[in-house]
């Protein structure tokens, strides 16, 4: 129990943060924890991770309408829609309404999912591998697709995922690909420290050059308009396209904004259904990587990561199905907490996580190097680890404005994909 | 008073100065089976005085590597009985790590001794089996275990059966819950009848197939000596070991085979399993040895 808390907790307090703060994604912070989180039983990761989805999406939103930079992706839509009526003198309502439906969707949608899961597991695991080969290649395809560079930057990416990820020895086919067993190569890269030199430490360098003004937020009495069409509009079409593999809660959150818009042009309503889009698809992110195993966006990848540590892949269902009465009861109670903070004290938090912004991006930096080093020590792998987030690192910071989430994916699904195409050779060719 | 404190802080700290100490070394994927029995251990061995220290290899070459860079250092690691066999078979194959040595002086002790069962998700006889000629079976994909389950098929006339190789024993589970594949070759039937299935035949002699079969159901499997006059392999089956270097053996031995009897990890393992719990410790180390050695040489033969 009081690990439960303690985990709990320190995730909702992170994902605050990587809320607030822009450059510091969910993904950053499980890469950041996984020190942590790399002994700690599964229940505990997904109890962190839950913590951290729905913190980054209440506070995203409080920051995007206080300051017009969305501290997460999804929350674009709140501000280019939300800061100008802040602006207005509406934040405060704007905060109110965003939390309320970040609650009801959030909830729902987390409700919805854990009744797909506990319902289709039987049907999931029951999957032969030729299905379980298109669905992967499914999912690669649209991270190729709907990723944040072009197209073919994007399968680039995934290809240079891969061959980093297969150098080394390969357990399913028993042999070394690209070194031999006494190159120093020959454990393989890991993925840890390529993520963050190109993900983690760009995006926490950004945060020493960061500065914000907050908008002053006055209390004025709440409007009494409706929204309930707008939040279960953007509610579904967020738990739809929240299982999309590469962007999914974000294009959740944008496709509904822009129907909402072409519905009826209200800052308000369309801020309301890309909030509720944005919750609920963060919740049905989880449904393929529970019942498939395969995660489909990159902070999904690092729990799926630290969990098959210790696991095998399908496994995550069933300490999902092990634990679930307490996961929804921490989903609610966080929920309730989230929506009172980011309603009543939203504004405070955002201007003291500000105030702190440079040194937390010193303790993220110092963090992923001796993450990355002590992981690197206890696998026998330290300068294999050094070198690989000197060269990460070098490249993140050149090519700053890319996104490497591919190369990250790949690195980390890299032995599933083997495994099932070794799998799908040996029953068909 | 304040001296007595005194004493007894001065004997703790004394006896952490004199406390052995040990490397405990993870060989293999994380979340293998060595992995877990490994951990185990070297939990526990704190608990009975050790000084442990861990290191993590993903295959046996960079465990070699260690060994031979630290030729003096007190290490304990996990390995299987199949591993000592492979480099007489086939020294280039990467998992053939010679300079990883085992004797009478190294064996800390088997930590189970299980035979090969063939089972299924299907109520399935041997007969049907038998006459099964198009079916997948699944083995774990150490070459060792692939050359007895190839030799197994072709001793009871079915070639054609395609044998389909796993790196892990849950990706196995995982295919035979999918139907990828009709059987497989596993040494604890408890893992099969977890997902609904049963063990049908078994490597075990024919006198002991009764004895090793489930004792909660007391269900019989048929011994492969009952179907084929002289099989090329019987009484073989999956043997992790616990294998030290520069040690006191017998104090490390006497440590081991106590967390395997007491600790809460193997009874959880042991308490639902087929497998007759410490049947390798309730014997005498020059016992485990003879045994141990008796199937390596039965292996090396082959």
């Amino acid at each position: 129990m009081i690990d439960t808390l303690i985990y709990g907790s320190a995730g909702v307090g992170l994902g605050i943060m990587a809320g607030i703060l822009p450059g510091l994604g969910t993904g950053s912070v499980m890469a950041l924890m996984s020190l942590l989180l790399m002994g700690s039983e599964p229940q505990h990761v997904l109890i962190f991770y839950l913590g951290i989805l729905v913190s980054a999406q209440y506070f995203g939103s409080v920051t995007a309408i206080l300051t017009g930079i969305p501290g997460d992706p999804s929350s674009l839509p709140s501000a280019t829609w939300g800061f100008p009526a802040a602006q207005q003198g509406q934040g405060q309502e704007l905060l109110y309404i965003t939390a309320k439906w970040s609650l009801i969707s959030g909830i729902t949608g987390f409700v919805l999912c854990v009744m797909i899961i506990v319902s289709g597991t039987y049907w999931a695991r029951s999957l032969s591998v030729s299905v379980q080969s298109w669905l992967l290649l499914g999912a690669i395809v649209s991270i190729m697709l709907f990723s944040a560079n072009t197209r073919i930057k994007n399968m680039i990416l995934l290809c240079l995922g891969g061959v980093l990820a297969s150098v080394g020895y390969s357990e399913n086919f028993m042999q070394y690909f690209w070194v031999d067993s006494s190159s120093w190569l020959s454990d393989g890269i890991p993925w840890l420290p390529i993520m963050m030199g190109l993900m983690v430490i760009p995006g926490v360098m950004s945060l020493l050059s960061y500065r914000s003004q907050l908008i002053t937020v006055t209390q004025r009495p709440r409007s009494l308009e409706s929204h309930w069409p707008s939040g279960v509009r953007g509610g579904l079409i967020g738990f739809v396209l929240g299982t999309v593999p590469g962007m999914s809660y974000v294009l959740g959150s944008l496709v509904a904004s822009k129907v909402e818009y072409a519905i009826q042009a209200n800052a308000k309503k369309v801020v309301v259904a890309s909030e509720s889009a944005n919750n609920a698809g963060a919740t049905s992110m989880l449904l393929p990587l529970i019942m498939l195993g395969i995660p489909i966006t990159t902070s999904d990848s690092v729990v799926y990561a630290l969990l098959t540590a210790n696991q095998s892949h399908n496994t995550i269902s069933t300490i999902f199905h092990q634990h679930w009465p307490m996961l929804v009861i921490y989903f609610v109670v966080i929920n309730l907490m989230l929506f009172l903070l980011a309603w009543r004290t939203g504004a405070a938090i955002c201007g003291w996580v500000f105030e702190h912004a440079h040194a937390m991006a010193i303790m993220a930096m110092t963090l992923s190097v001796l993450s990355t080093s002590w992981l690197g020590y206890h696998t026998g792998q330290l300068s294999v680890s050094l070198a690989a987030l000197a060269i990460s690192t070098l490249v993140g910071l050149r090519f700053r404005d890319h996104d490497f989430s591919p190369v990250v994916y790949m690195m980390i699904m890299y032995p599933f994909v083997e495994l099932t195409w070794h799998k799908a050779s040996q029953l068909y060719f | 008073m304040k001296r007595l404190f005194v004493a007894l802080f001065a004997a703790m700290a004394a006896s952490l100065t004199w406390a052995q100490s040990i490397t405990v070394m993870r060989i293999g994927a994380p979340g293998a089976n060595s992995d877990f029995y490994a951990t185990v251990v070297g939990t526990h061995l704190q608990s009975r005085g050790w000084k442990t220290k861990t290191t993590s290899f993903l295959d046996c070459k960079g465990a070699e590597k260690w060994v031979r860079d630290n030729p003096r250092e007190p290490v304990i690691y996990v390995t299987w009985a199949d591993d000592f066999v492979l480099p007489s078979i086939d020294p280039t194959h990467p998992r053939s790590c010679s300079g990883l040595t085992l004797d009478r002086d190294s064996l800390v002790t088997p930590i189970v001794k299980s035979y090969h069962m063939i089972c299924s998700r299907n109520p399935v006889t041997t007969q049907a089996f038998l006459q099964h000629r198009d079916a997948k079976i699944g083995s774990w994909n150490h070459p060792v275990q692939m050359r007895i389950v190839r030799d197994t098929l072709k001793d009871l006339d079915l070639q054609q059966t395609r044998l389909i190789s796993f790196a892990r024993g849950a990706d196995m589970l995982q295919a035979l819950v999918s139907n990828d594949i009709d059987y497989m070759v596993v040494s604890s039937e408890n893992l099969v009848r977890n997902i609904g299935g049963q063990c049908f035949l078994t490597m075990a002699p024919r006198g002991q197939a009764a004895v090793m079969s489930d004792f909660r159901t007391n269900s019989t499997q048929t011994s492969i000596e009952s179907l084929v006059q002289r099989p090329t392999w019987v009484g073989t089956g999956l043997i992790p070991l616990y294998v030290a270097y520069n040690v006191d053996i017998n104090q490390l031995r006497k440590d081991v085979v106590d967390i395997m009897s007491t600790s809460i990890e193997f009874q959880n393992l042991w308490s639902s399993s087929t497998v007759k719990s410490g049947v390798m410790t309730g014997i005498t180390p020059e016992q485990q040895w003879q045994e141990f050695d008796r199937f390596l040489s039965q292996m090396k033969r082959q």
